[in-house]
């Protein structure tokens, strides 16, 4: 069942939490609300849910095309899994399995065998079968989730709504339920919707991201795209590592950035709608970032200082130091370092193969962000 | 055992020794502060309790079980467990009331209705039923109303009642309201979402969660309800007709009955008292569990 919402505000007090939210999520779809803490992504999750009521001056909520924004919750079928599981501590996990379809009014309750044949079956695909007694208190983390997702399963929702669904599982036990929900969700295609902060469970699990920030939606994309074409400044900033730059935009697509030996270092980008003269924040991501070792001719190359090399792991990461005392990182290759024979303290030059320009007139929340 | 095993358990014995040293207190000063505590709770509490029932025996069973049998004694334990029958569930309905809307909502006027709760327990008990005295007396709307109702409050059964309720109204609330602010709201909300109704989430989710908080809410209150002497007094004079089982044993001391006699129904009172007392050691054993299982 597909989820639409349109204009939605939300206030707590003076705090405008969601500032004119719509978003559009299509049957079937597995939907990320990816932000940072504050953004509003749980507050559009538990309006979705009904948990929580949207100023009237809100648009409307849709599920599969019928308004349910005056609906009670229990009538809106919407499955919620809580961050914290809010497992009911004095019921087994049979009981908690089975609470949705036990306190369904007399005419539409299922019989007691058949309620029991359905908890057993959740139990089997949540592969707890021999633990149906056991109290959440007796469970791992990892475990508590997977019940969480059953009870909420049990009364076959339209919709599933997952509250930061990892967040308070160790790094190992994330990762297998990251690739157990991919493939739970494949099988059953229930349209589902996850809050999360960490990027990488939003561009690895889900079909579409939605960015947030300050209570607005920056960006509601495919992971490729919110990660390779961000839209805006802050999708670039929080979406993996980034350097940035401060320059001016010097009209017929030139930019130019800091000062290279008194002289303003420009480069010539393909972009060119934009306005003239205006500063500009660029971006390059830390694989975008090369090092060499002399000024290549007709490149623009800044001058900087090593300040540390990181070595364990898949690529090399370099921390360097700019002429204008900005922090910078490259990602290189294990080769490329042995060829370039770096060490912390040698001088260098790093040259950008791809940058990302955003206007600093228009993005007004850049200029307090600074260098990263 | 060779000589080596030997050394490692002896240096073994040495390592844990000076541990032990190094986070307790020295043994003289251990057995001084436990002698100390004993001392003072067989002095203040074990003594008192035991002459009690020796003095209640002292001039024989026959004597204690026509003491405690004489009709006024009977109507005294009547007016207690009147008292305390109708005041512990009137303040258990009230204190899960006010627990749930003051935990669960937020709403103006909530510390207000917080610091209310607790004015019982603030003012002297004599206070309450001098306040009582002045709402339902002769010259007050209220007293003139049920008078001319036909009713009689003041020095009557309902004054008894009315009083124990003031006086042990904070009891179950005080003991409900922290647990269900610790346990906050996501449980209920997840009830919700699954279908629950409102009477059903409390039947089935908060009720159970604060059962032990519950039950021990209503034995303190039980326990004060039984052994309210100063707002009790205050309203109902001192009339054998009205007198509550503390209000008998003070009528007892005062006057000039066998000397055994007050003590005799003081047993009552205090074998009531214990029993209570092993039900909130139960209980309290039980909330620890409960405790350690979430």
């Amino acid at each position: 069942m597909s989820i639409e919402v349109r204009h939605i505000v939300k206030t707590f007090g003076t705090f405008k939490a969601l500032d004119d939210v719509s978003i559009r999520i299509n049957t079937g779809e597995l939907v990320a609300l990816l932000g940072p803490s504050g953004s509003g992504k749980t507050t559009l999750l538990r309006i979705i849910a009904g948990l929580e009521v949207p100023d009237p001056t809100s648009g409307p909520i849709f599920f599969g095309g019928h308004d349910v924004g005056s609906q009670r919750i229990r009538d809106r079928g919407v499955g919620f899994v809580f961050q914290h599981y809010a497992l009911f501590r004095h019921m087994s996990v049979y009981d908690n399995i089975a609470f949705g379809l036990t306190v369904k009014p007399r005419k539409v309750r299922l019989p007691k065998e058949k309620i029991r044949e359905r908890v057993m079956e959740l139990l089997h695909m949540i592969q707890l079968d021999n633990l149906a007694h056991r109290y959440p208190s007796q469970l791992s983390g990892g475990q508590r989730q997977r019940v969480a997702l059953a009870r909420a399963l049990a009364v076959e929702p339209h919709v599933l709504l997952l509250d930061e669904p990892f967040g308070a599982l160790d790094a190992k036990v994330r990762m297998e339920l990251r690739g157990w929900l991919r493939r739970l969700h494949d099988e059953i295609h229930l349209t589902s919707v996850f809050v999360t902060h960490d990027q990488d469970e939003a561009l690895e699990l889900a079909d579409r991201v939605a960015v947030m920030n300050n209570g607005k939606i920056e960006q509601f994309d495919t992971p490729d795209n919110v990660f390779h074409q961000p839209a805006t400044a802050f999708v670039m900033n929080f979406l993996g590592q980034v350097n940035q730059f401060r320059g001016r935009m010097a009209g017929k697509g030139q930019v130019r950035i800091g000062k290279h030996r008194g002289r303003p270092a420009e480069m010539v980008l393909s972009r060119k709608n934009w306005t003239d003269d205006g500063a500009a924040a660029i971006f390059v991501r830390p694989h975008d970032l090369k090092i060499v070792r002399k000024p290549i001719e007709g490149r623009l190359c800044l001058p900087a200082k090593i300040e540390r090399i990181h070595s364990a792991g898949a690529h090399v990461r370099v921390d360097l130091i700019s002429e204008n005392n900005e922090n910078l990182v490259a990602e290189i290759s294990h080769l490329d370092r042995e060829q370039l024979r770096l060490e912390p303290g040698d001088s260098c030059y790093v040259t950008p193969t791809s940058v990302r320009v955003f206007d600093l007139i228009e993005q007004d929340d850049l200029v307090e962000q600074g260098a990263v | 055992m060779t000589e080596e095993e030997k050394q490692i358990i002896r240096k073994y014995n040495e390592h844990r020794k000076s541990i032990l040293r190094s986070t307790t207190e020295p043994r003289g000063v251990r057995i001084l502060l436990i002698a100390l505590s004993v001392l003072f709770m067989s002095l203040f509490l074990f003594v008192p309790l035991v002459s009690i029932f020796y003095e209640a025996f002292r001039s024989g069973a026959g004597f204690f079980l026509r003491a405690v049998s004489d009709r006024a004694a009977m109507s005294a334990l009547r007016m207690t467990l009147l008292a305390t029958c109708i005041s512990v569930p009137a303040n258990l309905v009230f204190g899960l009331c006010a627990a749930w809307c003051i935990g669960k909502f937020q709403f103006r006027g909530k510390s207000i209705l917080v610091s209310l709760i607790d004015i019982p327990f603030a003012i002297s008990p004599v206070i309450a039923g001098l306040l009582f005295i002045f709402l339902f007396g002769t010259n007050s709307l209220l007293g003139i109303w049920f008078r001319d109702h036909g009713y009689r409050i003041l020095y009557a059964a309902p004054s008894v009642v009315i009083v124990t309720i003031f006086v042990t109204f904070p009891f179950v609330v005080r003991e409900i309201l922290p647990v269900i602010q610790a346990q906050g709201t996501e449980e209920e909300q997840a009830a919700r979402v699954l279908g629950a109704r409102g009477w059903h989430i409390f039947w089935r989710v908060t009720l159970p969660n604060i059962r032990w908080a519950v039950l021990y809410g209503v034995i303190l209150c039980n326990a004060r309800a039984m052994g309210e002497f100063g707002a009790v007094m205050v309203v109902v004079g001192n009339s054998p007709k009205t007198n509550t089982l503390p209000l008998h044993i003070n009528a007892l001391y005062q006057g000039y009955a066998d000397p055994a006699a007050p003590f005799a129904v003081a047993t009552l009172l205090a074998l009531m008292a214990i029993l209570t007392l092993v039900l909130k050691c139960f209980v309290e054993w039980k909330m620890s569990s409960a405790e350690s299982d979430a």
